[in-house]
């Protein structure tokens, strides 16, 4: 039997979400999915890079921007019941809820939030290497976490669209529909024209007002790729440093962890001091 | 007596039909992608081995659901003649794909694939087949019935799948709101007591929804020999049916355009080449062939 439902009492199901323990073994069992998104994410980009013209390479751009904003929405809803534990659903947001986080993260997350949001501990020993790596380690995911909220907000119309009913017009069919000569619609036809050599595809969406086109840039799946690495080692080390196991004999086990995307430019002085002083595994 | 309707201005004709259909055709497109994507992911999940076939067959079964919802969307939107060039419209076929809650009757299918017309076809189509229209009627009622039949048994697969995948595939596409854990809740039939038990299980993913009521609905999936048979039997519906679907509205398109040069004055007959009727009713005889052949020349004669 693939698929088993399981109805909680309200009784149980208070039990179950108020059970630290649940929630112990839901983020610290969520490398699974972290593996599986950055697999998939890593197989659509190869497919996107075959240096055969393939058709369905416009196809795989959308798939990989597609996930790259199901990625920050793993952040975003984690985020949310960060915030607030009582969140009725586990784990889970609705579209309206993470519009509304996305838009107040877009201005603005404290660096401290962002930094407890990794579940990083702060050392207590005082030395200014130390203090200036975790400074910049903060910043880091400061900027992440705004960068992935613009990212969201930026692309989720056309994955909502891509996802539920991917219906539009080709570059040249507007002309087709509209045959009054209007010259506004003349002028973006040929600049589209020019441009379509160095794009991977035009789509239209026909509204109201007329015709809206949607460029897809070649380096789309690309950054699309890379925001999902980068919102994956943030899941590693949220999901690494729930529970840390203080006995255990392997450093990565017991150690807070603090993933590359975190310590790229960071002096050598600096990574030292955060093993030395701060009691951090470094992952390579 | 009603005054007889006045034909559209081919500006009319371009707004309200050939851009649904240009919409439809490019739609389809994208779902033939999105097959051939699933088809891949399918193929991956098999060739996987221990952990990594589990979350591979959970890619495959979350945008297998996609696939199922893209699908019935489609359905709803030639079934209920949808003006999908506004968007409340297209957002309405969400609901009615959601709100479908029982597969539906056979004529929700024959208004789809408009087999009705081929009920009320002219004497004239007969005459110039030179087959006799008792019998060629006979025939193709047959056809329609075990294409009816078929298309059934297809949407129920298609539905069912959708509605069984449906909290798995929400929570994967909403953050991977999935985790691999066994929940289990147990009554003791003596003395009444329940339990509750959760512990890591890298074979299943479970996601959580509390209902109004302030139950949990706990829904576990075990990717499987099950879930993969599932995906598969979607994946053959879909292979089976969009390259008619894309057929079918192609010929639409054909036809409006053809109706638009009638409009314009460049074309002699405002009649175009008609829909091309697509049939699910495979293995066909030879009488059945034959009627099939003698219609499709009859609208290759008259274009």
């Amino acid at each position: 039997m693939s698929i088993r439902q399981v109805l909680l009492p309200p009784r149980f199901s208070r039990a179950l979400h108020e059970n630290p323990n649940t929630e112990n073994l839901a983020i610290s069992a969520w490398e699974d999915v972290a593996v599986s998104v950055q697999e998939l994410s890593a197989a659509l980009r190869k497919q996107l890079e075959d240096p055969v013209d393939r058709a369905d390479k416009p196809y795989m751009a959308r798939e990989l921007i597609t996930t790259a904003v199901e990625t920050i929405e793993i952040l975003g809803s984690a985020l949310l019941r960060f915030r607030n534990p009582e969140h009725r659903q586990f784990h889970f947001a609705s579209n309206d809820e993470l519009t509304t986080l996305f838009a107040a993260i877009a201005q603005e997350i404290p660096e401290d939030e962002a930094l407890d949001f990794l579940r990083l501990p702060r050392p207590s020993h005082d030395d200014p290497k130390l203090a200036a790596a975790l400074q910049h380690i903060g910043k880091r995911a400061q900027d992440f976490l705004i960068d992935f909220a613009g990212y969201w907000q930026a692309n989720i119309q056309s994955v909502r669209w891509f996802r539920h009913y991917p219906a539009c017009l080709a570059w040249n069919e507007p002309p087709i529909i509209d045959t009054s000569n209007n010259p506004e619609l003349t002028r973006i036809q040929a600049e589209i024209k020019e441009r379509l050599p160095h794009l991977l595809e035009v789509i239209v969406h026909p509204d109201e007002r007329g015709f809206d086109y949607e460029p897809l840039e070649p380096t789309a799946g690309r950054l699309a790729a890379g925001i999902t690495r980068v919102a994956i080692q943030v899941l590693y080390m949220i999901s690494g440093n729930q529970v840390l196991e203080p006995r255990s004999t392997d450093p990565s086990h017991r150690l807070p962890k603090v993933f590359p995307a975190f310590t790229r430019e960071l002096p050598a002085e600096q990574l030292d001091a955060l093993q030395r002083w701060g009691g951090y595994f470094l992952v390579p | 007596l009603s005054p007889e309707p006045k034909p559209p201005t081919a500006q009319q004709a371009r707004e309200n039909w050939l851009l649904r259909l240009f919409l439809l055709e490019n739609l389809l497109t994208y779902i033939e992608l999105r097959r051939a994507f699933v088809d891949h992911l399918a193929r991956r999940a098999a060739g996987a081995a221990d952990r990594r076939t589990a979350a591979r067959r959970l890619d495959a079964a979350c945008h297998a659901w996609t696939l199922c919802d893209n699908l019935l969307s489609v359905y709803e939107t030639l079934a209920g003649k949808i003006n999908i060039t506004q968007e409340s419209q297209r957002r309405a076929i969400q609901m009615r794909v959601s709100g479908r809650t029982t597969t539906p009757n056979v004529r929700f299918h024959k208004t789809i694939w408009l087999y009705h017309q081929l009920t009320k076809l002219p004497d004239e189509v007969f005459h110039r087949s030179q087959i006799d229209r008792t019998h060629a009627e006979a025939i193709l009622n047959q056809l329609i019935e075990r294409s009816c039949t078929t298309l059934r048994d297809h949407y129920a697969t298609i539905a069912n799948y959708h509605r069984k995948y449906r909290d798995i595939a929400r929570a994967y596409k909403h953050g991977r709101a999935l985790f691999p854990l066994q929940v289990t809740f147990e009554t003791d039939q003596a003395s009444g007591q329940s339990r509750l038990n959760a512990h890591v299980d890298h074979n299943v993913v479970t996601a959580f929804q509390r209902n109004a009521d302030g139950t949990e609905t706990v829904t576990t999936l075990t990717p499987d020999e099950e879930s993969d048979q599932d995906v598969d039997g979607v994946l053959r519906i879909a292979a089976e049916q969009l390259p008619r679907l894309r057929a079918y509205i192609a010929s639409f398109r054909t036809s409006c355009e053809a109706y638009i040069g009638w409009l314009e004055g460049s074309q002699p007959d405002p009649i175009g080449p008609g829909p091309t009727f697509c049939f699910f009713a495979e293995p066909y005889s030879p009488e059945e062939e034959g009627v099939m052949q003698a219609l499709r020349s009859k609208r290759t004669s008259s274009t």
